[in-house]
């Protein structure tokens, strides 16, 4: 019995946003799942007193910096898609490179903010609060760098102008924004229970 | 949503290898998956050697001679070793794959008339990384100090180099877990969004097959659940690699350390949810497999949905129950035992559905229906044994014996081996065009039934008597010297076990090559995957089907000269 054929076309099924919209916003329930572990495993430690952070000054004033950066990179993108939305396809690259610059630059102040916390007698095996708060920072930075890769493949795309469905550029931005979203809870987070 | 990509010059590479068509990717994980079940297998046989015949040089049927021991005899270390692969490898690269990864992919764009999964490509990346995590775990086979140790719970401290086991085995462990989360979510996003969107028109939620019901219930608590353990996992590996102290406590804590109870926590947040998600689909199957082989409807089929999702919901926070030893307050004790409690009222209600199916009903004993009912049967004494550990007082008395071990391998191995055995007897002609041989599959669900209850029911009668379920030679003890016999007994019911599982293998190969040609239909089943011709091209349907009825409609008077009818046709005057 020989199979049935079907050409190629029959079997591309329609583009479907929903779907897409739908498989994103599961994939980031994953995330908060994650992260909600975390920070209830950070809890946890701290109603046990396992250990103590005694912030100073300076490093809250980095980690505000960064904060602030991570949400002007997310206001760049904003500024980015919607402008491409607008023109039909045709983008202001430098709104773009924007978005990306402050993301590698909220990396770096993280790593500052690291040197600065064990310059202070915060080791990641001495005090398991400071651990924590590398661990979730190293992981939330990996969801960066992934979202860091794929705005410079967006950004390729766009600069040798290959189509970039709607849909992806609108999903590239909802996984940016959540990105942000996700380190100023974060952020609060460890401002109020520390 | 991504297309289907067809690709105009098809290489084996693109058709069976890098394949996004879910039907290839379902046999993939289904070859992985027997791959891991045989190999966790002989793992067992050793252990089971080990117990019956403690400090004897294991025989060369056994392949003696690889076991790194003195004098081919299984040390203490290895014994260690071998029970925490055993268990892990059964759990994650076994069960796993051969229900979910397996079934899931094959059959749930099947029934419900979609084309492919949601996410093909996605799907694709499932397996590989899976297939990955499956390297990365028998690598560590060949560390000098050999592959975790720590159980398959590896529980800190016992699980980090500060807790007693040396070497990169752990390590391992913890990432190739890891890495095996990540592909089981990128399944589970897939099932769950493809049930969500791409049903065929009429397909309603409670027109989907039961078994589609109980995958994707399970693919909700994965998506769930997966994260957590998988946050724990980076904690433990940064433990084990990093040096940090979050699950390491008193001396062994350089510092103020951390609490290795946090892990425990984690774990079994995640840990009691997975036991769910391995057996839904099991009971997904059952409760359909029961209703074509007796030809009459699933009894209650709304209420049998309604109780699995009750216990979906209930699953996630009756985590405590693993913990009643741990020195929590009873208060909380209480609460656990009671929620705990609580899963057996929704659980004995399709129970009672899948009794009420078979009562009166025109039933077809072929051998997808005789591992139905062996589900039956050794779920309900796994079921019933549970309220056991359930119980506080009791459960203090039976924690960590081998009664609990012959509790979940009723529950986890024996109801989910008989669940996989049933799916792939039922649909194997789907997947390979023929049929399994009748005879040997019966031959083979005889001597399995048999002997595995011999084993697994004994088990629970040594643990009563008090042996602990990670003794390297119960016989050191003097209380436990009487059950040398009983030990000796299981052993030898556990090779029978074994050598039973070669003769499914051979059938499932044979067949495969000289099995009788199946016809499009033979179990006269009403889904939409007996429609069309084999081999189902990618693409699955030509049109898209229009479902008109559930899939249970057997012996429906309304139906002339069938006892069956499909789900798009349409039945007398009902639309």
């Amino acid at each position: 019995m020989s199979p049935q054929v079907q050409s190629a076309d029959s079997l591309r099924i329609e583009c479907d946003m929903d779907t897409s919209k739908m498989g994103v916003l599961v994939s980031l329930g994953g995330i908060i799942m994650l992260f909600v572990t975390f920070l209830a495993t950070f809890s946890a430690m701290v109603a046990k007193e396992l250990a103590t952070i005694n912030l100073n000054g300076d490093t809250i004033i980095v980690a505000g910096v960064t904060t602030l950066l991570l949400i002007l990179s997310s206001l760049m993108f904003h500024s980015s898609y919607n402008r491409w939305n607008v023109r039909n396809g045709t983008t202001n690259f430098n709104y773009l490179y924007a978005s990306a610059f402050f993301g590698i630059v909220f990396l770096f102040g993280q790593i500052k903010l690291w040197l600065m916390l064990v310059g202070i007698g915060f080791t990641s095996n001495g005090n398991v609060l400071a651990g924590m708060v590398y661990l979730i920072g190293a992981v939330h930075a990996v969801h960066l760098i992934v979202g860091l890769s794929i705005l410079c493949w967006l950004g390729y795309q766009l600069k040798n102008n290959r189509q970039v469905k709607s849909v992806r550029y609108q999903m590239i931005g909802w996984f940016w924004h959540f990105l942000t979203v996700l380190w100023c809870i974060i952020f609060v987070f460890f401002i109020i229970i520390l | 949503m991504e297309g289907i990509k067809m690709s105009s010059s098809k290489s084996i590479m693109s058709t069976h290898i890098f394949s996004t068509d879910h039907k290839t990717i379902g046999k993939q994980f289904l070859f992985l998956g027997i791959f891991f079940l045989l190999f966790g297998g002989f793992q067992a046989m050793l252990i089971r050697w080990q117990l019956a015949y403690p400090e004897q040089p294991v025989p060369w049927w056994l392949f003696g001679s690889i076991v790194n021991g003195e004098a081919g005899m299984i040390t203490p270390d290895v014994y260690n070793q071998l029970f925490t692969m055993h268990g892990t490898i059964m759990i994650f690269w076994a069960i796993t794959p051969l229900l979910i990864g397996a079934f899931g992919n094959f059959v749930i764009p099947l029934q419900i008339g979609a084309k492919d999964m949601a996410f093909p490509t996605l799907n694709m990346l499932s397996f590989w990384t899976f297939f990955l995590s499956g390297v990365v775990l028998l690598v560590s086979y060949f560390l000098p100090l050999g592959v975790a140790s720590g159980g398959w719970t590896s529980y800190p401290p016992l699980s980090l180099p500060a807790g007693g086991i040396p070497g990169l085995g752990q390590a391992f462990w913890t990432l190739s877990i890891t890495l095996m989360g990540v592909a089981t979510m990128m399944g589970a996003i897939n099932y769950v969004i493809t049930v969500i969107r791409l049903r065929a028109p009429g397909m309603t939620y409670f027109r989907m097959p039961l078994s589609v019901w109980g995958l994707w219930l399970a693919s909700i608590l994965n998506v769930i659940f997966v994260p957590v353990i998988a946050a724990g996992l980076i904690m433990l590996l940064t433990d084990q690699l990093l040096g940090t102290q979050f699950f390491l406590a008193g001396r062994l804590a350089a510092g103020g350390g951390g609490d290795p109870l946090l892990f425990q926590h984690v774990f079994w947040i995640f840990g009691h949810p997975e036991v769910y998600i391995l057996i839904l689909p099991v009971w997904g199957i059952v409760s359909e497999l029961l209703s074509v082989f007796s030809r009459k409807p699933a009894f209650g089929a709304k209420i049998t949905v309604i109780c699995m999702s009750t216990i979906v919901v209930l699953s996630s926070v009756v985590w405590g129950h693993h913990m009643y030893t741990t020195g929590m307050s009873p208060l909380l004790g209480k609460t656990f035992m009671f929620l705990t409690l609580l899963i057996s009222i929704p659980s004995s209600i399709f129970f009672f559905n899948w009794l009420a199916t078979l009562w009166r009903g025109s039933l077809h004993f072929d051998p997808p229906m005789l591992h139905t009912m062996a589900v039956i049967w050794v779920f309900a004494i796994g079921g019933l044994t549970g309220l056991y550990n359930a119980t506080v007082t009791a459960d203090i008395y039976l924690h960590d014996t081998m009664f609990v071990v012959g509790h979940f391998h009723y529950t986890m191995a024996a109801s989910v081996l008989f669940g996989g055995y049933a799916a792939i007897a039922y649909w194997y002609p789907r997947m390979f065009g023929r049929m399994l041989n009748p005879l040997l599959s019966k031959i083979h669900f005889w001597g399995t039934f048999i002997s595995i209850n011999l084993v697994f029911f004994n088990m629970m009668a040594t643990g009563y008597a008090g042996q602990h379920r990670r003794l390297y030679n119960p016989g050191e003890f003097e209380f436990l010297k009487p059950l040398a016999d009983i030990n000796i007994f299981i052993t030898i019911s556990a090779f029978i076990l074994g050598a039973f599982q070669i003769l499914f293998l051979y059938n499932f190969i044979h067949s495969m090559v000289k099995g009788k040609v199946a016809e499009n239909n033979p179990w006269k089943s009403n889904t939409l995957e007996w429609t069309m011709d084999y081999p189902i091209a990618h693409g699955n349907f030509s049109t898209a089907p229009q479902v008109v009825n559930g899939p249970h409609e057997y012996s429906n008077p309304n139906v002339k000269d069938a006892d069956w009818v499909c789900q798009t046709v349409k039945i007398g005057n009902e639309s």
